[in-house]
Formats: structure tokens, C-alpha cells, sequence
């Protein structure tokens, strides 16, 4: 316990003490951090906001009359089997009628025409997926020619669009926020590989004192990585207020653009998983911190 | 001499050592026992610094054997070095102190690294320093010392833990003669404190009066082993 006492006291006497060095490698270790948080902050809201319109955005099969009830029925349980298809609810032609009277769009006398006993309205299925790809089976399955000739219309071609233009966006944003993340990440490894070596050569001459009065391996070595954890925490509280700061000033003075009001969209997202975040940050800071040093320093401590 | 009937403190057999097909030492045999004040002497690349090189285990020999408190030092690991270290005291040319550490901090570095306590430091450092007559240089750090000041701080950093064995490499290399002279007075009260003294120099005067076993090396060999030899070679 005093050792480690005395590691630590000597960890932050020399981050203090090599003041400059420190900040630099503080500072890229915050900019890899702010980059690796930003970018979960908005993966993780377009995956939400993707999720959210994904859930939205179903397939309604309707059906010719002249297609039988078992082959409806046959329809839905093929498309149940589907591990990725979540949810598959027959529309009867009665609850077909009971939504189209609720719609609040359509004109009285139009409302009036349809009764029970006349009812034109086709019956159908609602297929909501949980992939986006795999509306592309339910399609390839209702132009089947088993179903095809019984099929009326089906909204996936309206859909179809819409689903395409929030897979790429999703994926562009996964990919771009990835390759940018890793860029900082080796530039900050990079810079802490070396700051951590400079101080190791810097200090070689006291790592030999160290050890020739009988200062074990470890004693010489942990100050030096107690310090690239520093490094790694420091940047975290940095890149932690500066996101906090930074998703609040964006969304008070722009919160009327498109980008503002996706910002806007991003802040509950971003509480919610704030710790989640914060640990992600955490685990990158501290692995680049005290991993660059470890291996800088290896080299150096052998006498 | 009484301590004759002792085992050896320190025992060279044979010992060789070579850097790039030079042989720094050629055969060296050397036993010294506790209490003793032993002073190597010979010209430059006699091979003094190489034997005390091999003494803390900095280097290995080529062949030999050294024994140190009754143990071959060859044998002892990476690991094992520290903790062989911290029963010797060592004092450099060079001083060798910790430039980012006031004088107290230096010496009580030598207490921290073996896992003393706080109390233990607290109660050794100020004795050691005063020992050296440096009590009111303590806040300062190493760059604000004379010369022998700093020589001083490395002998009280190398006496704090209570060493068995004290060895100096020059240790009044960079002084002036008054300088000096307070360092050998110390190394000569820390030995009859009962510390094994091995003292390496080329400081001729200080060699005569002291008044010592002389030791001679020369082109890696041992020429001469006096007791109360003088500064001849």
C-alpha cells in the first residue's frame, strides 16, 4: 500500500513536472477520445433514428377476393417461419373497414360509400421486419406464382426507396465514423508511444540511478505507466465536457436547422447512454495510455 | 589481523572480463573481509571501474567467480538485482543523484524503492543527512550543491539503509582537495562504524594519508595488495 502510495504521488509529480510533454500527449489522447465519442454519440442516434423509422416502415400485401382465406393463412405462417420477420397481423376485411373509417383524411360522403355490407376494401397483410434486407424476401416470396396472380398490391415498391436511403446513410455513418476513429486512434498512439519514449530517454540516466539503489522493475516502471494512464484520463474528462458543452451549444443556436434539430434528436439519446460512452472512452484512453507507454518503456529498463 | 580467521566479505576468483577483444580484467583474485578498508588504485583502464562494475552486478564476468555475504552474484537474476543492490551502498564519480529530487528526497529514495515505511523515513533520512553535515541543505535540489555537497547527498543516500558493504567509483573524481579530504573522512568514520569500505581512486594524496590496504591494478591484473600500502604503481 505505501509503495503504491509512493507510485502514484511519483506518477503525478512527474506529469507535473513534464508539463509540456504531458499536455501534448493529453491533448491528441483527448482529440482520439472526442472523435471515438462523437462518433458513438451519432451511431448510436442514427441507429436509433433508423431503428425507429424501421419500425415504422412495414409492407401491406393486399389481396384479390378471389384469393381464399388458407392461402393467406399458408402466406403468413411461410413468413412467420422467418427468424428476422417480426410481426405478420392479417387485416380482415372488417378491420380493414374499421381503419379506413377512422382515417380522419377521407371525406364524409366518400366514408359513407363503404359499409359492411359493400365492402370493397381488400384484405391484407402487415409485415414488419426487423432487417431491412429482408423486405427483398418478402417481396421475391409474394411474387411467387403461388401468391402472385392472388396478390392486389403491395406497398414495397413505395418503401422500397425510403428503406434504401436509410440503410446507406446508416452504413455511411457506421463506416466514416469508424475510419475516423481509427485514424485518431493510431495518430494518438503514435504520439504517446513517443512522448512516453522522450521521457523514457529523457529519464534514462534516473532509471539507471533508480535501479543501481536497489529500485525494483516494477517500481521503476509504474510511475511511468501510472502517468500514460493520466494521459488517457485527463483527455477523457476533457472530451467528456467538451461533447456535453458541445452538443448543448449546437442545439442552442441552431436549433432551427436540420442539423440542429438532428442534434436535437441526439441529446436524450446521448444521456441515455452517457455512461456507456464514458466507459468506451475509458477503455480506449486507458489502453492507449498505458499501452503505447508499456511498450516504450520496455525497452529502456534493463540494467 | 583478527579479521583474517573471518570468511571473506568479498571474494574474486579468477575473474575475467573482455569488451571488444580488450581484456579489462586478466585473472583477477581478491578476497576482502568485513570491517576492511580496501583501495583500489592503478592507472587508467586498469580496470578499477570494471571490477566494480562486476562488484554491483551492472556486468557479468566472462568467467570467475564472484561471492558476495557467502553468495555467487553471477547467479542472480534480473529480478534478484534489486534486492541484492539495496544491501550495498554505492557511490559514484558522477554522484549519480535524481536531478528532480531535493536532497532529501534522494536519499530517502533509497529507503522508498526497498518498501520502508514512513516512519522508518522520517527517522533515518534526517540522521543520515546530518551525518553528512548537509542538515541545512535538504529543500535543495541537486543542481544548487557544490560539488562535494552533492558527493556528500550520494554517500548519505548510499548509507541510509544500513549497507554492509559501501563501494565509491572515484568518488573524488570531480572535487578539489578540500572536498576530498571531507569525503575521505566520512568513508573513514562509516568504516569504523564496522562498513566495509571498497574505494577506487586516482586522488594520490588522500591514498597516502589514509593509510589503508592499497590494492594495484594494472592492464586487468593485480600487481600489488598492501596493508597499509601507498599510491605507487
Amino acid at each position: 500500500m505505501t509503495q503504491f502510495k509512493r507510485i502514484i504521488k511519483q506518477a503525478f509529480s512527474n506529469f507535473y513536472r513534464n508539463g509540456w510533454l504531458s499536455l501534448t500527449a493529453t491533448l491528441i489522447m483527448t482529440l482520439a477520445l472526442l472523435t471515438v465519442g462523437v462518433f458513438l454519440v451519432v451511431a448510436l442516434s442514427t441507429n436509433k433514428m433508423a431503428g425507429d423509422l424501421k419500425d415504422k416502415v412495414d409492407i401491406i400485401v393486399n389481396f384479390k377476393d378471389t384469393a381464399s382465406d388458407a392461402l393467406i393463412q399458408q402466406l403468413k405462417s411461410d413468413l412467420m417461419i422467418r427468424p428476422d420477420i417480426k410481426t405478420v397481423r392479417y387485416i380482415s376485411k372488417e378491420d380493414a373497414l374499421a381503419e379506413f373509417k377512422q382515417r380522419g383524411s377521407i371525406k364524409e360522403e366518400i366514408r359513407e360509400i363503404v359499409t359492411p355490407e359493400d365492402n370493397p376494401l381488400p384484405r391484407g397483410l402487415q409485415i414488419q421486419s426487423v432487417n431491412l434486407a429482408e423486405y427483398d424476401h418478402v417481396s421475391q416470396l409474394i411474387k411467387q406464382p403461388t401468391y402472385a396472380s392472388y396478390v392486389d398490391s403491395s406497398s414495397y415498391d413505395d418503401n422500397k426507396t425510403l428503406i434504401e436511403t436509410v440503410n446507406n446513410a446508416t452504413k455511411f455513418v457506421e463506416r466514416f465514423g469508424l475510419i475516423l476513429s481509427a485514424f485518431f486512434i493510431i495518430v494518438s498512439i503514435l504520439v504517446i508511444f513517443n512522448t512516453a519514449r522522450l521521457a523514457v530517454i529523457f529519464r534514462s540516466k534516473e532509471i539507471e540511478v533508480m535501479r543501481l539503489v536497489g529500485a525494483s522493475d516494477g517500481f521503476v516502471k509504474m510511475p511511468f505507466l501510472v502517468e500514460g494512464f493520466l494521459f488517457g484520463f485527463f483527455a477523457l474528462i476533457a472530451a467528456t465536457l467538451l461533447i456535453y458543452a458541445g452538443i448543448n451549444i449546437i442545439n442552442t443556436i441552431s436549433s432551427a436547422t436540420v442539423f440542429g434539430q438532428f442534434v436535437q434528436r441526439m441529446i436524450p439519446i446521448y444521456y441515455q447512454n452517457f455512461w456507456f460512452i464514458v466507459l468506451i472512452e475509458f477503455i480506449t484512453g486507458t489502453v492507449i495510455g498505458v499501452g503505447s507507454t508499456y511498450f516504450s518503456i520496455r525497452k529502456y529498463v534493463k540494467i | 589481523m583478527e579479521h583474517r580467521a573471518l570468511n571473506p566479505i568479498i571474494e574474486v576468483q579468477d575473474v575475467y572480463k573482455s569488451y571488444c577483444n580488450t581484456n579489462a580484467l586478466n585473472g583477477v583474485n581478491l578476497k576482502i573481509f568485513p570491517g576492511e578498508f580496501v583501495i583500489l588504485v592503478g592507472p587508467s583502464g586498469a580496470g578499477k571501474s570494471t571490477l566494480i562494475r562486476l562488484l554491483i552486478r551492472e556486468e557479468k564476468a566472462d568467467s570467475g567467480k564472484i561471492t558476495v555475504a557467502g553468495r555467487n552474484i553471477k547467479r542472480f537474476s534480473y529480478r534478484d538485482l534489486p534486492y541484492y543492490r539495496r544491501n550495498l551502498g554505492i557511490v559514484f564519480q558522477d554522484f549519480k543523484l535524481l536531478p528532480q529530487k531535493t536532497v532529501w528526497e534522494n536519499v530517502a529514495y533509497a529507503l522508498e524503492v526497498s518498501g520502508a515505511s514512513d516512519e522508518d523515513i522520517v527517522r533515518k533520512v534526517p540522521k543520515v543527512i546530518q551525518a553528512v553535515n548537509l542538515g541545512t541543505k535538504s529543500e535543495a535540489y541537486p543542481n544548487q550543491l557544490s560539488g562535494g555537497e552533492a558527493q556528500r547527498v550520494s554517500i548519505a543516500r548510499a548509507l541510509v539503509h544500513n549497507p554492509k558493504i559501501l563501494i565509491a567509483d572515484e568518488p573524488t573524481g570531480n572535487l578539489d582537495p578540500e572536498a576530498s579530504r571531507e569525503i575521505a573522512d566520512i568513508l573513514e568514520k562509516i568504516n569504523c562504524q564496522g562498513t566495509t569500505i571498497i574505494l577506487a581512486t586516482h586522488n594520490k594524496e588522500l591514498v597516502d594519508k589514509m593509510r589503508k590496504r592499497v590494492v594495484v591494478l594494472k592492464g586487468g591484473k593485480i600487481v600489488s595488495d598492501q596493508k597499509q600500502g601507498r599510491y605507487t604503481f
